[in-house]
């Protein structure tokens, strides 16, 4: 990819990406809204050890794709198509990458939160309004400088982190014997839960494709820890919110996240799902918007313009509300879904060894 | 001279003629109009001709009497030979664009015939105020004196808390119409050479005709000009300035303006009080802490007031959920309405108590308040819930210690409303996600503004978040 990412626009290796800045990036970008509407049909079809499993596969795929570097797909592009072709197709293939994997990520977040609002606290607002809402902090975050996002990112995970006691407001309502019926399910029969556990964990690795220089190197070897805070969050979700329902209504329930925070009770709120609902617009925002940042980062790098692709990104964000409206949304949603896990997992396996061999 | 007075020159620049009428004569065109020049001519001892020239108003008259015209009587001070008792400071100028600067700053100039060269006597004395107690940024406890109109003296008030040689200072013209002097105060090897040297170079390059207060001049030191939040601190306390410095920043002072620019800050560093320092360390802490919470009952009680009753009054107990639908019987305005009009009412009330004479302005605001409250709650323009609201968020948000940054808590207030009536609590979520990025985005002088939550720097937060004991914190303590 072009050097021209240095200077006011900012990459990832002219910032300070310590342990803490990476481990605030990949969890801002990685938690996100639509854990809350994450329908579980792993836990109903395949059972508990099946989603824990598909968590387990899904962390160590993104690690390794993150991480480990497996072909060296540049010295063979660089034999056949000289340096200059070998470039332009890293450069492409990593726009590529970066765009699907992210934008699906924004894609999937946003019709799942926007359709949340509409079914818990906005009824009669105009879908427009709550896309336009969304889309204008996420555009103006896109377009911040990189050492911004970076600290909007540390700023925003302190806030994460000091909500997080809140998952466990409604364990008192947590019973074995809600997972009985769960466990007993076979193990091995992951492959229906693990698409969307995947989807869980798209998000911010890919950003690291856009700098391969030493800072990001050596923060990229910090990945598996930093995404294990993300995996333990999502795990303990994904265990506690059937003990708390049981399998019966994660069966009918659309929103079992939601759901869930619904069983607990704060003095003086009397709909603390509504409060949680709301929060998550930071979660949603936040996420989108480091996302988005990478897509401008990576449209700018081939000199598409990072402000027209923080528009595009915003775009992006108001169009994904609409998206459960479309008839038949939910087929295109998971066609879409199974195009960008393939277009992230392969090239995300294939870019950084060629990023290394520049 | 100063930098001011010689960046000031606008007339002929060439030397003193050794012909006294010359001289004069080119004076006296400068001065046109200026009917405070006054031109005392004399005859010395010895028979030459001279003439004391001064704008009257801005001299000592009793130095200008005993210690100026005396001497210069008996010529010893006209060749420059003063007296070991003389009380004037006196300095030699030979050109008359110096001569002119000089009797612009109120010094007295002595000329003679026959001799190109005018004695400066600084014979000059401002119509200063005294130094007073602070009525901006009063406390209970710690020291009450503050900044008045004059630089030398603000400038003194620094170094009588701080005695150390390390204590610089560096003074800069700054005004393309009428230059003022302006003094960058830092204290040798806490203040980085590359922020003295950024602001240095951002206050030379500001274009502003005349810099009337110090405050004029954080337009050149922001990062962001539109910003609401305040990116330097305007203090008139020399303590407050004299803690700043130890921590590394820089203070900025002009000449005529009652207070000090202190810079770069952080946003945390705008909910600290000089007081805290005083206090325990408990109590100060809890102040704090009071101050963020007041921070965010300011931009929020009213905005979720108006989100959750026009949108979620399903979140609200029944019990209060029941009186709240009481209170808003017979309103005839929508919440979102109910709240600007209330709001803007409060605001204007604010604006008209600091314009107004201070007795008259007291007296007003608390008859407006109660006069207006009272007959808005009695027509049922608006309901009691949202008054308690409203008062409790001013009450709220006078508890900010810095001026700039209470404004801006009030003014971002009024579009979170806006979003939080049209929107419901998603647009005060969303409101809240912009401001906290724009935060981040924010760096004055090279100093992110979040510092030391983002990037983090934990060892801080014992000092920014809690007021640590300052035998913990070392020889760098607060």
């Amino acid at each position: 990819m072009s050097n021209n990412q240095s200077g006011e626009s900012g990459t990832l290796s002219a910032v300070a990406l310590g342990p803490f800045a990476l481990t605030a990036l990949v969890y801002v970008a990685t938690v996100r809204a639509d854990l809350l509407g994450h329908p579980w049909p792993g836990t109903a079809e395949a059972g508990l050890p099946s989603l824990l499993l598909a968590h387990l596969s899904a962390y160590i795929v993104t690690v390794v794709a993150s991480y480990v570097t497996l072909i060296p797909y540049s010295r063979l592009n660089r034999s056949i198509y000289g340096p200059t072709g070998s470039r332009s197709i890293r450069e492409w293939l990593a726009l590529a990458s970066v765009v699907a994997s992210q934008g699906l990520a924004i894609v999937i977040q946003h019709s799942t939160y926007a359709e949340m609002l509409r079914t818990f606290a906005l009824f009669r607002t105009p879908n427009w309004a709550v896309g336009v809402t969304l889309a204008i902090p996420v555009w103006y975050i896109a377009r911040m400088r990189t050492v911004s996002v970076l600290r909007m990112t540390q700023a925003f995970f302190y806030l994460q982190i000091l909500a997080l006691p809140v998952l466990f407001l409604p364990l008192g309502e947590w019973r074995v014997s809600n997972l009985v019926g769960l466990l007993g399910r076979p193990s091995l029969a992951v492959l229906p839960a693990l698409p969307p556990v995947l989807h869980l964990y798209f998000g911010a690795p890919a950003l690291l494709l856009l700098d391969n220089k030493a800072s990001v190197t050596v923060a990229r070897r910090l990945i598996p820890a930093a995404l294990a805070l993300v995996a333990l969050v999502l795990v303990l979700i994904t265990v506690f919110v059937p003990g708390v329902l049981g399998r019966e209504l994660l069966a009918i329930e659309a929103y079992p996240g939601m759901k869930y925070f619904q069983t607990t009770r704060i003095p003086n709120v009397e709909r603390n799902d509504l409060v949680i609902l709301f929060a998550f617009a930071n979660v949603a925002i936040s996420a989108s918007a480091v996302l988005g940042h990478g897509i401008a980062l990576a449209l700018g790098a081939v000199g598409l313009g990072k402000e027209a692709a923080a528009v595009a990104v915003a775009i992006l964000v108001a169009a994904s509300t609409f998206i459960p409206m479309i008839p038949g949304g939910s087929q295109l949603y998971f066609v879409a879904s199974a195009i960008a896990l393939i277009v992230t997992n392969v090239f995300l396996l294939i870019i950084p060894k060629a990023r290394t061999h520049e | 001279m100063t930098p001011s007075a010689r960046a000031a020159v606008t007339h002929d620049d060439g030397g003193l003629t050794p012909s006294l009428d010359e001289n004069l004569e080119v004076i006296r065109k400068a001065f046109q109009g200026v009917e405070e020049l006054t031109i005392r001519p004399f005859t010395t001892q010895r028979g030459r001709e001279g003439a004391l020239v001064f704008v009257s108003g801005l001299q000592d008259r009793d130095q200008l009497a005993f210690h100026v015209i005396a001497p210069l009587v008996e010529e010893a001070a006209i060749t420059g030979e003063v007296p070991e008792n003389h009380l004037a400071r006196v300095s030699m100028a030979g050109t008359l664009a110096e001569v002119m600067d000089a009797l612009l700053a109120g010094q007295a100039v002595g000329l003679a015939d026959e001799w190109p060269v005018a004695v400066l006597y600084a014979a000059d004395r401002r119509p200063d105020r005294a130094v007073a107690s602070t009525d901006r940024e009063q406390g209970i406890v710690g020291p009450r004196e503050a900044f008045i109109e004059s630089l030398e003296t603000n400038i003194a008030l620094v170094r009588s808390r701080l005695r150390t040689a390390r204590l610089k200072t560096r003074t800069l013209a700054v005004g393309t119409s009428v230059p003022v002097d302006v003094t960058i105060l830092y204290i040798d090897g806490r203040a980085s050479a590359t922020l003295l040297s950024e602001v240095e170079a951002r206050v030379r390059r500001f274009k502003v005709s005349h810099v009337d207060n110090v405050s004029v001049l954080s337009e050149a030191l922001d990062q962001s000009k539109w910003s609401p939040f305040p990116q330097s601190i305007v203090t008139e306390r020399p303590d407050v300035v004299a803690m700043n410095l130890l921590e590394g920043c820089v203070a900025i002072f002009s000449e005529s303006s009652p207070c000090a620019l202190v810079a770069p800050i952080t946003f945390i560093r705008l909910f600290h009080s000089a007081e805290d320092y005083y206090l325990r360390p408990a109590l100060a802490t809890a102040v704090r802490l009071l101050r963020v919470i007041a921070f965010v009952l300011t931009t929020t009680a009213v905005p979720a007031y108006v989100a959750v009753v026009s949108y979620h009054y399903e979140m609200i107990p029944l019990r209060v959920l029941v009186a709240t639908a009481q209170n808003r019987a017979g309103v005839p305005f929508t919440p979102l309405a109910e709240a600007l009009l209330i709001d803007v009412g409060v605001e204007l009330l604010r604006e008209a108590g600091v314009r107004l004479p201070r007795p008259l302005g007291q007296t007003l605001s608390v008859a407006a308040a109660l006069v207006i409250g009272q007959a808005i709650l009695s027509s049922h323009l608006v309901s009691p819930a949202l008054l308690v609201a409203v008062g409790f968020t001013s009450l709220a948000s006078f508890s900010i210690p810095d001026y700039n940054m209470f404004l801006a808590l009030r003014l971002i207030r009024f579009p979170i409303t806006i979003l939080a009536g049209v929107i419901s609590s998603l647009g005060i979520a969303v409101a809240w996600t912009v401001i906290f990025a724009h935060l981040c985005d924010l760096e004055p002088l090279g100093q992110p503004y979040l510092a030391p939550m983002a990037p983090p720097d934990f060892r801080q937060w014992k000092y920014e978040f809690i007021r640590a004991p300052r035998s913990r914190a070392g020889e760098d303590s607060r």
